[in-house]
């Protein structure tokens, strides 16, 4: 159909509207991302963070070779650093928050709290607590790998990206990613596969019990899940699953979820008959039939039902957190509760929001390629 | 027919992922730890994982316990604080019980009534190295049910005020002393809240929060009597005390209302109130990131002086362990060492439980703010949420929609109140009989 | 064998692996529920039986059973027929042949990807009376008083309606899969009718997307009846005075606050049958409704 220019400019106008209003919470997240604990604590508004438009100062840097080719922080290397803290602010630096990078992933990155664990009173503590001049945190860099172990560097951090460097530094993020992708290839698999199949044979065959057996699977969606929590954990421990990745990945195989089917066998009805008849006609059964006419002309479907599972599992939390102990075995969406606190004002929000955005990006990014098959399939639109 | 053979190349190679990824990924990270033999693995459960709590300072107590016990590894179940207790009773009941198990404190007494955890007043009381006099006496009340104790407490943590000192110059306010009154509190709040602009809307506010708890409890108030079987929400003290704080926020605005408390924004940090509900929690984050001078100060003093409401942290020993001498060895490292403690309270979340380690280790952190020593003098004051008994939470869930009604200014609060004390008695009079019942059978 | 054994033997292989799912991982935690629904149990205690009392006790003596299922039936009955009809508009609108448009799909679904960690804390910030950008909005288009939302007990419902509608993307790309289905040659035969948008709209896309707007009015019965636990539980606690206690979140208070297991299955018992009748409503009124091409016609 050929638009006319009102209606281009109307379908236009809506979008950009739409999209600016579907926008903001990414925004937010984003801003949210590159704030400062002060910026966020000062504001919670939608506005540039402080990175982007105040004027960078130049950096400082300091290289320390120590004695001991210890890579801890000695008494005696932390007074060097104390030293050099005390000399900044005599400079009259503003920022002197320092981060201490060794190479060994022993890493003291906040430093200064770290050294405010410290029972002495002593030179950092003054200048820190009674000058109150620390208003900036830009605390975290990524460490440089060419530092031979018993080497320091301290600098003035400004990376904008100082909140992503941070939560990946607080909690095993790659770990957690990689434990989300294990999960996601192989039930992603089994979920479409299986899906299709027992959607197909609810769509196709009416048959005694059919009609019955989809209102049971119908009706497994209707009861909420706390009260059968406990039921199913017990179930999953006698056989042994507990603190595995098995009943996150085992179930995908079979049938994978009345969601799936349900909507598979609604997509399935909408497809003509006739093109089906005309196959059988030709000797095709009903396999060829299946894999031949129904899953090419599906294809949107069984995009729509990757694309879901593929959310649902990124963002799959009650699950993973009952059955999974360990954290090395925690899902990304687990793993980001590790940012949360019992106490909300201890809760590093720029960190969290940094790693929210981290888990969205891949979501984005197979949102935005899988929506190409959003496009009528080629035999329907030649059809007569 | 280059493109066709591409793709049938391109969809082996996906294949051959998703084939070797996982066995791959499994290898490389090796999430499955073996024990090795000889060796008892020990589990708690813990909600600090979490890199708010200090993850990295747990790691490092275990560290200590495990370098000085070889033949002990410990796993740390984490769990959320938010989902913690769903968790740990579906890991009871699942059979698969953790050896100790942090709690949260409104759910000792269930745990001890339904016999999963260790009574342990025989063993601490027989044991030559503990010695109960060492801790806070509000410290063994958050572990004890029914006069038996039945874990050990590692940590406390109450609430103190803290002011903003360059607020209460610019304002001409002397800062509060360490014997005030609520009624010094009503008068430096409404000192302290501006509207500089003029246009209605508060700028500053006297006070961000005020936790109801403490204000109930120095006026000798309390929702539920001594032995938690009847609701006192309607004594003139009570009623009294929830006023006031309705009248702080309502009358005085000195307090922000309901729809005033901002999101994520911290109003303090903000320099946007003066006097702020804190604990040691917050001090660590504070030191290091308020750009203002402050200091903390006690909670005021009611008429029954200065008497206030507790959290803290017990540590249980669940009955289902098959390790109990292993994992009372650990119970008494993580609650007892001075070395445990001291990392404990470097990480500057809580004050040791211990009252003589509290003195030597906590109260000389730098990071502390100068007045520190009042919190801790008054420590041995403190109290925990008396009579919390079984029903707490439900308890809690009912009063609070009361008090909600109240802080919106919808009810008259007499009224409301003692609606409230019907509607609780009505609730415990039937988990009274649900729990002779399920005692009795 | 005949046509019926072989349709019979075929449907049976291909289902299989549902039923077996079924029967392995739902079919006995469900009967389990049900079992404990006739039971007062604290979890970690032997439950002890009561029969039908739980029922009795919920159906006759309980405020907040009341209170929570009117919120739930509130939430639903505001936010299903916003969201089938919405995500439909929105995904017509997606649909279009105009540049861009993956861009604008993607900038439309992103609010459903959302991690629920970070949305609970950008939404009170939404929501945030003074500075919160909804409010700041309305301001800026002329009203003079706006709703307090989430501090307010009107408005804390409709905020979460609002909450679940901006998650439209998911419903949309149902629709826009769907519309891909509808083949052209209709709207062109409609249009050498003389047809116009409307009568296009009513008579060619609805019937050939009925099957999956009825999917998306389905679920969404299924899931905004059980809805609303996570914002209840992050976000409001159920709060202010109760205006926000979800059926779900109530159901969750007695098992895991309360530990009182045998009520909580009881009440999931009680939704689990007002959903079923509800659903069966539907499907029995929708068998006029729905074009289903396979079956040419009404199934």
């Amino acid at each position: 159909m050929k638009l006319q220019l009102w209606e281009k400019t109307a379908t236009y106008t809506m979008l950009v509207i739409g999209s600016i209003v579907f926008l903001i919470p990414f925004l937010w997240l984003l801003a949210t991302s590159f704030k400062t604990p002060n910026e966020v604590a000062e504001s919670a508004r939608l506005n540039i963070p402080g990175v982007f438009y105040k004027q960078a100062k130049p950096e400082l840097s300091f290289k320390f070779t120590f004695p001991a080719d210890s890579t801890k922080i000695t008494p005696a290397t932390k007074k060097v650093l104390l030293t050099m803290a005390e000399n900044l602010r005599l400079q009259g630096r503003d920022i002197i928050l320092v981060e201490v990078v060794s190479p060994d992933d022993s890493i003291y990155s906040d430093f200064l709290s770290r050294d405010l664990r410290n029972r002495r009173r002593d030179a950092l503590k003054r200048v820190v607590v009674r000058e109150g001049l620390i208003n900036e945190n830009r605390s975290l860099l990524s460490y440089d790998k060419n530092l031979a172990p018993n080497e320091f560097v301290v600098r003035e951090a400004k990376n904008i990206f100082f909140n992503y460097i941070a939560s990946l530094r607080l909690v095993p993020l790659v770990r957690f990613f990689g434990n989300t992708l294990l999960i996601i290839l192989y039930a992603l698999l089994g979920t479409v596969f299986s899906s299709a199949i027992c959607a197909y044979a609810f769509a196709r065959f009416k048959v005694p019990g059919s009609g019955v057996l989809f209102a049971i699977l119908l009706a497994t969606m209707m009861l909420p899940g706390v009260v059968t929590l406990i039921p199913i954990f017990i179930l999953f421990e006698k056989i042994g699953w507990i603190n595995t990745f098995k009943p996150l990945i085992v179930p995908a195989y079979f049938g994978g979820g009345a969601f799936n089917i349900f909507l598979l066998r609604q997509f399935f009805l909408t497809l003509p008959k006739d093109i089906e008849d005309a196959a059988s006609i030709d000797g095709a059964g009903w396999l060829g039939i299946l894999f031949r006419i129904v899953i090419p002309l599906s294809k949107p479907a069984l995009i729509t039902v990757a694309i879901f599972t593929f959310m649902y599992l990124m963002n799959e939390f009650m699950t993973p957190l009952i059955y999974l102990h360990d954290v090395e075995k925690f899902n990304i969406a687990v793993g980001l509760n590790l940012f949360r606190s019992q106490y909300v004002d201890r809760v590093p929000w720029g960190p969290l929001m940094a790693a929210s955005t981290l888990m969205i990006l891949p979501m984005i990014l197979v949102f935005f390629f899988a929506q190409r098959y959003f496009i009528k399939g080629i035999a329907l639109t030649g059809m007569k | 027919m280059f493109t066709k053979h591409l793709k049938t190349v391109g969809w082996c190679l996906v294949i051959l992922f998703i084939l070797l990824y996982g066995p791959l990924w499994l290898i490389y990270s090796n999430p499955d730890r073996t024990i090795p033999p000889g060796v008892t693995e020990l589990t708690i459960t813990t909600w600090a994982g979490s890199s708010a709590e200090g993850a990295n300072v747990e790691e490092e107590i275990f560290k200590a316990f495990m370098a000085e016990n070889p033949d002990i590894i410990i796993r740390n179940v984490y769990t959320p604080w938010i989902t913690y207790k769903s968790k740990l009773i579906t890991m009871f009941v699942g059979k698969t019980p953790p050896d100790l198990c942090w709690l949260q404190m409104e759910s000792l007494p269930f745990l001890a009534s339904r016999g999963v955890i260790h009574d342990l007043t025989d063993k601490v009381k027989n044991d030559p190295e503990l010695n109960l006099k060492n801790y806070y006496p509000v410290a063994l009340d958050i572990c004890s049910w029914q006069n038996r104790l039945y874990g050990l407490p590692r940590d406390l943590a109450g609430w103190f005020i803290a002011y903003n000192k360059d607020l209460f110059d610019k304002a001409g306010v002397a800062y509060p002393k360490p014997d005030w009154t609520w009624s010094d509190f009503t008068r430096i709040a409404k000192q302290l809240t501006k509207d500089y602009d003029k246009d209605g809307h508060t700028d500053q506010f006297g006070c961000w929060w005020i936790i109801r708890e403490d204000v109930m409890l120095s006026n000798g108030a309390w929702l539920l009597n001594a032995d938690a079987s009847q609701a006192t929400c309607d004594t003139p003290a009570f009623i009294e005390s929830v006023q006031w704080v309705r009248d702080l926020t309502w009358k005085h605005h000195a307090a922000p209302q309901p729809h005033e408390m901002h999101s994520i924004g911290n109003l303090f940090l903000n320099q946007k109130a003066a006097m702020h509900y804190g604990g040691p929690w917050n001090i660590a984050s504070w030191t290091k990131d308020l750009n203002f001078r402050w200091d903390i100060v006690n909670t005021p003093r009611g008429k029954k002086g200065n008497y206030k409401v507790t959290g803290g942290l017990p540590i249980a020993i669940s009955k289902g362990t098959k390790h109990f001498d292993a994992a009372y060895r650990l119970l008494k490292f993580l609650c007892y060492s001075e070395k445990a403690q001291r990392l404990q309270a470097e990480l500057g979340i809580a004050v040791p439980a211990r009252r003589d380690l509290a003195r030597k280790i906590y109260e000389p952190l730098p990071i502390n703010p100068p007045s520190i020593h009042l919190y801790l003098d008054s420590m041995d004051k403190w109290a925990t949420f008396p009579a919390h008994g079984l029903f707490w939470k439900e308890v809690d869930a009912e009063f609070r929609v009361g008090w909600d009604l109240i802080m919106l200014d919808k009810v008259d609060t007499t009224q409301e109140l003692r609606q409230r004390t019907q509607n609780i008695n009505n609730l415990l009079e039937k988990k009274a009989a649900l729990e002779r019942n399920r005692r009795g059978s | 064998m005949d046509r019926k054994k072989k349709h019979l033997l075929h449907f049976y292989l291909l289902a299989a692996p549902a039923l077996l799912g079924l029967l392995l991982f739902a079919l006995g935690p469900i009967v389990a529920s049900l079992a404990i629904s006739f039971t007062d149990w604290d979890i970690l205690s032997k439950p002890a039986f009561l029969g039908l009392k739980n029922y009795q006790e919920l159906l006759f003596h309980d405020k907040l059973f009341l209170k929570s299922l009117w919120n739930s039936l509130y939430y639903t009955i505001f936010g299903v027929p916003l969201g089938v009809v919405g995500g439909l508009l929105i995904a017509m609108l997606l649909n279009t042949k105009v540049r861009g448009i993956p861009i604008y799909r993607t900038l439309f679904y992103l609010p459903a990807v959302v991690p629920a960690v970070a949305s609970a804390v950008l939404w009170i910030w939404v929501f945030d009376p003074d500075l919160g950008i909804l409010n700041e909005s309305l301001r800026f288009i002329g009203f003079s008083t706006t709703p307090k939302w989430l501090a307010s007990t009107e408005w804390a419902m409709p905020a979460l309606i609002i909450m679940s509608l901006w998650g439209l993307g998911a419903g949309m790309i149902i629709y826009l899969a769907g519309l891909q289905g509808i083949p052209e040659h209709l709207y062109e035969a409609a249009k050498i009718d003389g047809a116009g948008r409307w009568h296009l709209f009513w008579h060619v896309t609805v019937p050939h997307m009925s099957p999956i707007i009825f999917f998306n009015l389905i679920m969404g019965i299924i899931w905004s009846l059980q809805g609303g636990f996570t914002q209840a539980y992050i976000m409001t606690e159920g709060g202010p005075a109760n205006s926000t206690l979800f059926y779900t979140y109530y159901i969750f208070r007695k098992a895991f606050e309360e530990f009182q297991m045998g009520y909580s299955s009881a009440l999931a018992w009680v939704l689990f049958v007002i959903i079923l009748v509800i659903t069966a409503l539907v499907f029995k009124y929708a068998r006029k409704k729905v074009y289903y091409e396979y079956l040419g016609g009404g199934s």
